[in-house]
């Protein structure tokens, strides 16, 4: 028996030396990579004019001027629909922009992105513009390596890789969908957006780029702020470049004040000197994600959670912004998943998960819901003239808010789900 | 996973079938231990009740281990007394079948994520030694030292995850991992 015994212990001692190198674990990792395919920028920019018809697959910014809604097709394009009678609203033009994901519009002139360039477009034809300027590294953040070229589209391929093994307690991989993944949309420069200004359009509350007076202000990544003279389309011009603060987010022109959201709280801006803002201080809040958005007296901060915002608070702050250089918490209200909102008069709309709620806000320390609108995954809306935009996943809906307590929908623009 | 289970109900009863017309008898063996692999030491059950007859013992084996992933190791147990005599025996073990997942994955909160896994082959192979308390009892200590490898396939598909809120879409896809576990068992069991 002691041998056997022995020759047990031989057997596990010589496994004990043999096998470490086979107790090596194997950890194969499959996923879907994307390789672009380049086109050069004067064959893009030649033929800008693209079909009307255009399927709407991934909705991104919208913006309204005039009776047009400038819709982005993410990384695509912008499609014009005439909105005259918001009950119709028909497409009549797509403008073919690689790379885009904001809007600005003033005057005749449409300010675009195209990745890491600012396109001026005259669009006093808008079923055939001409690009007037193009201001090369404006973003400077979305540029891929494409200085002669564009990314126009991409090539899907599943990719098999060995991955490296790590020891000690499983921790998560990289993840699909985190920032530390892929290259995602984060530095995009977003619709532009001013008060006060006839000339100039309306953009939705998650802008990242806003107009006013003769100045683009463009956040092209989220710590920078950059100033762009636009007094000459043809000729645009870099002001200036400064570090604005962390995490930021969106834009929002206030009078002569410029309200830009970060993760972590509210940064304020002055504009007295248009090509090179200054900085008031900021308003600090918990971390989340948080479009802003502003009147005379107040400012409204949507918080959301989750997601790669961290954070874990849902709410609704109304700040006092009399004096924006004193900006005090007034009140917050707790919500379910806020997004983007917009304000008209005394009536406020919020994006909140599966509703769009309406708010008297009369009284800003003591809002009121009157309803609220049963449209899922809303991330942003624009309120003008009685009309409300509310742009979703699964398309643009428009309602009729002339009775705050009974609103009527007038239209819903469907995106193609098959082709998300 | 199901057609795995199924496949491996149906050798099982096939085998322990056969047996039963020879008259094998029953018999349990059931172990507890560690599984060392690259991951570091983790806790293992199994326990194995089929039929033997002669040197041969074949049976229908489950477990649980810890290593890595919680899973559930499912398989045909067949071993074989190499060196034998009344009170103890030097056995060959060979093992096969299917691992079952037994793990759910806790993103951290800002990984959007869910997570899914699914079941893969197991096998292993190694000796054992069986001590019997008396030269006429039934029951016995074992030893038992195997080295094998379960595979483990996760599918992770993060939701969304998202800077600028219209962005999102470009951001989601489904990531597959096979994670194929090598491992050293060591175990101390006893036979009835």
């Amino acid at each position: 028996m002691r041998n056997k015994i022995g020759l047990l212990a031989i057997v596990v001692a010589l496994g004990g030396i043999l096998l470490p190198g086979c107790l090596k674990d194997k950890v194969k990792k499959t996923y879907t990579m994307y390789i672009p395919v380049y086109t050069k920028k004067t064959i893009v920019m030649s033929s800008i004019n693209g079909d009307p018809g255009h399927a709407l697959a991934k909705a991104g910014q919208i913006y309204i001027k005039d009776s047009y809604i400038y819709l982005n097709e993410l990384n695509s394009g912008i499609h014009v629909i005439d909105n005259s009678d918001p009950a119709h609203p028909v497409q009549v033009a797509f403008l073919n922009i690689p790379g885009n994901q904001n809007i600005g519009i003033r005057g005749n002139i449409l300010f675009a992105d195209m990745y890491s360039d600012l396109l001026a477009i005259d669009i006093s034809n808008i079923r055939q513009v001409k690009i007037i300027d193009t201001l090369l590294n404006a973003i400077p953040y979305r540029n891929f390596g494409q200085n002669e070229n564009v990314i126009t589209g991409w090539i899907k391929k599943d990719t098999t890789v060995d991955v490296e093994t790590r020891t000690g307690t499983p921790i998560m991989y990289d993840v699909p969908g985190t920032p530390y993944y892929s290259v995602t949309n984060n530095a995009a420069a977003a619709a532009a957006s001013s008060l006060g200004s006839g000339s100039i359009g309306l953009a939705g509350s998650t802008a990242t780029m806003a107009l006013v007076g003769d100045y683009l202000y463009v956040i092209p990544e989220p710590h920078s702020l950059n100033t762009i003279n636009v007094s000459d389309p043809s000729k645009l011009a870099m002001s200036s470049a400064i570090s604005a603060g962390y995490d930021i987010e969106t834009i929002f022109p206030i009078r002569n004040r410029l309200l830009l959201g970060s993760k972590t709280g509210v940064y304020l801006f002055s504009l007295d000197h248009p090509d090179h803002p200054t900085s008031l201080g900021q308003f600090s809040h918990g971390r989340a994600c948080d479009p802003v958005i502003a009147d005379p007296n107040y400012a409204y901060v949507t918080l959301r959670s989750g997601t790669s915002c961290g954070g874990a608070s849902n709410e609704l702050d109304v700040l006092s912004a009399q004096d924006l250089t004193q900006v005090s918490m007034l009140k917050s209200y707790p919500m379910t998943n806020p997004s983007g909102l917009a304000k008209d008069g005394s009536v406020l709309f919020v994006c909140d998960g599966p509703d769009v709620k309406v708010f008297d806000a009369s009284d800003p320390s003591n809002l009121k819901q009157l309803g609220s609108l049963q449209i899922s995954g809303a991330y942003d809306v624009i309120a003008s003239n009685h009309v409300l935009l509310v742009a979703s996943p699964t398309g643009l809906d428009q309602f009729d808010y002339s009775d705050p307590s009974h609103i009527v929908s007038l239209s819903h623009l469907a995106i193609s789900q098959n082709q998300q | 996973m199901t057609k795995h289970i199924l496949m491996g109900s149906l050798f099982v009863l096939c085998v322990t079938a056969c047996f039963g017309q020879h008259a094998g008898r029953f018999r349990s063996d059931s172990y507890g231990g560690l599984s060392i692999g690259q991951m570091g030491s983790y806790g293992q059950v199994q326990t194995v009740n089929g039929l033997a007859r002669g040197p041969w013992f074949v049976g229908l084996g489950a477990g649980l281990d810890y290593y890595r992933y919680r899973n559930v190791p499912l398989f045909l147990s067949a071993t074989r007394d190499l060196l034998a005599n009344r009170r103890s025996a030097l056995f060959f073990i060979l093992d096969g079948g299917v691992d079952l997942p037994w793990y759910k994955r806790t993103p951290l909160p800002y990984q959007n994520l869910t997570s899914s896994f699914r079941a893969g082959p197991f096998w292993a192979t190694g000796l054992g030694y069986r001590w019997r308390f008396s030269d006429a009892g039934r029951r016995a200590l074992l030893f038992s030292a195997t080295y094998g490898a379960g595979k483990l396939t996760e599918r992770q598909t993060a939701n969304g995850g998202c800077y600028d809120p219209p962005a999102c879409t470009i951001n989601s896809g489904t990531d597959t991992f096979d994670y194929t576990n090598r491992t050293m068992r060591i175990g101390v069991g006893v036979e009835f």
